[in-house]
């Protein structure tokens, strides 16, 4: 999620410096992170954060018609809805990767028994959620897999062979995207297959690079922060 | 419980794509398969979830999609997905939550349609399954109490509402000239607003204001359910259960559906007596099915 935002700040040319705290989600009004602060002013969750750059004077959206708007905010909620439900599924609902990866993360700024009691308590939360929404009885294969196949398959034929989502320039939804696969492709977990599934898709992994490149090749702590440092920032910032 | 859009939107791709399918309501939804609504029943095969039901509708050749490109599908995708984040938790708060709807209109309507005693369970029930999920899935920080999460719910759905005008434009549907699945989805979501007669009604007045959805409802309305609309003339229906034959029309949120695919049967027009007669004789109540997501 850190990365969505990175790219979109970058996008619209605007300096910006991420810092790592153990406390983040209590500093964040919405308690979601990452949040941005500017000057006395904190601004959490993508929506607002959005916002409050355009009403600074800067937006990537606005050289776009009402119809392209309207298909801009279908397909981030079509990301929010299928890779980010994905993701927390494969996060906290997949036995193998709670117990290897993500307790060990989400616990790691915590002396025990803190991390543990934490990371169940995180954990009982994404699941009432998953229930609520029905997805409590699907096996990681039916929940994470598929689902992120068949969003990677709408966003490839939705980029089709364009620089960005909307042609020329970039927008939310490119940074949006761009976030969320790069997560995917280069965090480690017990299993390569949701990355595998990205990688079929090669105007995706093309559109990755060259916003990687683009954006954030001039910044040495970001383009060659390794795997794990990647892994580490995000746990300490979800 | 299901969603309310689910049947509708069943309905109108069935329609769309000219599958021939009977509708049948069963008063007793243990006899549903895994109690799960609607079903779909084709020789012996028994499929239960929109998703699953509209992909073996596609396999058997009934496509109302054939005529898309690859990034219209992808588009169709989207717009689901934007009508399942946006639009549907202030759907699901309208009939359920909403406690002057609730009562006066979906509760009686839903427990005269199942037997007792789980006509006094059921409904409740469902209500408190639908609060919960608006609950999990909006509620949270900043978001502090019922009010802010409503108000924030209602502001969603309308600018969802919104963009769905934008985009349709001036075209007959959402894809040109022909119907395809995602004026399915918009309509199953859009028809119980547009028709069903609530006393709180703030999403149906949003709603009349964009005219050229309310022209989308009707289109679909008088051209593929002109036959079971025009059915309903059993005599001396007053205005109340006039509409409450629409809602089971148009929406049959508690009815349960077992839908048969056969070349030799349509939708019978007297189907709402039938109804109401197959519940009179059916034993037993009937079995909530989990408030399952209509996944795209």
């Amino acid at each position: 999620a850190t990365l969505c935002f990175q790219a979109f700040l970058q996008m619209c040319n605007l300096p910006i410096q991420v810092v790592c705290r153990a406390n983040a989600e209590y500093m964040s009004p919405s308690g979601k992170l990452p949040f941005i602060h500017v000057g006395n002013q904190v601004v959490s969750e993508l929506g607002p954060i959005v916002q409050f750059v355009k009403a600074k004077g800067h937006s990537l959206s606005d050289g776009l018609d009402e119809v392209q708007k309207a298909e801009m905010k279908a397909y981030m909620e079509l990301v929010n809805n299928m890779l980010l439900t994905a993701e927390l599924y494969l996060q906290w609902c997949d036995d193998v990767t709670v117990e290897e990866i993500t307790h060990p993360r989400y616990g790691s700024p915590y002396p025990w028994p803190l991390n543990r009691i934490l990371s169940y308590q995180k954990q009982w939360e994404v699941r009432r959620k998953m229930k609520a929404i029905g997805w409590a009885g699907k096996t990681l294969e039916q929940a994470s897999m598929k689902n992120v196949d068949q969003c990677c398959q709408a966003l490839s034929q939705r980029l089709g062979t364009q620089p960005y989502f909307f042609n020329k320039q970039p927008t939310e939804l490119d940074a949006l995207v761009f976030g969320h696969l790069f997560t995917i492709l280069t965090t480690q977990l017990t299993t390569d297959e949701l990355s595998e599934k990205v990688k079929n898709y090669s105007n995706l992994t093309a559109f990755c690079r060259r916003i990687e490149q683009q954006y954030f090749e001039g910044h040495d702590k970001d383009s060659s922060a390794t795997v794990a440092a990647r892994s580490a920032k995000r746990s300490l910032l979800r | 419980p299901q969603p309310p859009p689910r049947q509708s939107l069943l309905q109108a791709y069935a329609k769309f794509s000219g599958a021939p399918l009977t509708v049948n309501t069963i008063g007793n939804s243990w006899r549903a398969p895994k109690g799960d609504v609607p079903v779909l029943i084709s020789e012996d095969i028994v499929i239960s979830q929109p998703a699953k039901i509209l992909n073996f509708l596609r396999k058997q050749k009934y496509n109302a999609d054939y005529e898309l490109s690859a990034k219209q599908g992808a588009d169709t995708l989207a717009y689901i997905a934007l009508l399942e984040e946006k639009l549907l938790p202030a759907l699901l708060h309208t009939f359920w939550v909403e406690a002057e709807n609730y009562c006066s209109v979906t509760k009686p309507w839903f427990a005269s349609r199942i037997a007792f005693p789980l006509s006094l369970y059921l409904p409740g029930k469902m209500s408190r399954e639908a609060l919960n999920r608006i609950l999990l899935t909006r509620g949270g920080p900043p978001l502090y109490s019922l009010t802010e999460v409503e108000a924030q719910i209602y502001r969603d759905a309308k600018e969802c509402l919104n963009l769905l005008s934008k985009r349709l434009g001036t075209s007959q549907f959402f894809f040109g000239d022909t119907p395809t699945t995602l004026d399915a989805f918009v309509f199953g979501f859009l028809a119980p607003i547009y028709k069903v007669c609530f006393p709180r009604v703030q999403l149906q007045e949003h709603l009349k204001q964009l005219p050229n959805l309310c022209r989308f409802c009707d289109d679909i309305l008088t051209c593929y359910f002109r036959l079971t609309v025009s059915g309903h003339s059993p005599a001396g229906q007053d205005t109340a259960d006039a509409n409450l034959q629409k809602l089971t029309q148009l929406v049959n949120k508690e009815s349960n559906l077992i839908e048969k695919m056969d070349d030799n049967l349509r939708k019978s027009p007297q189907h709402p007596p039938r109804k109401l007669t197959t519940l009179k004789l059916a034993a037993g109540g009937e079995e909530s099915s989990p408030l399952n997501r209509l996944s795209p």
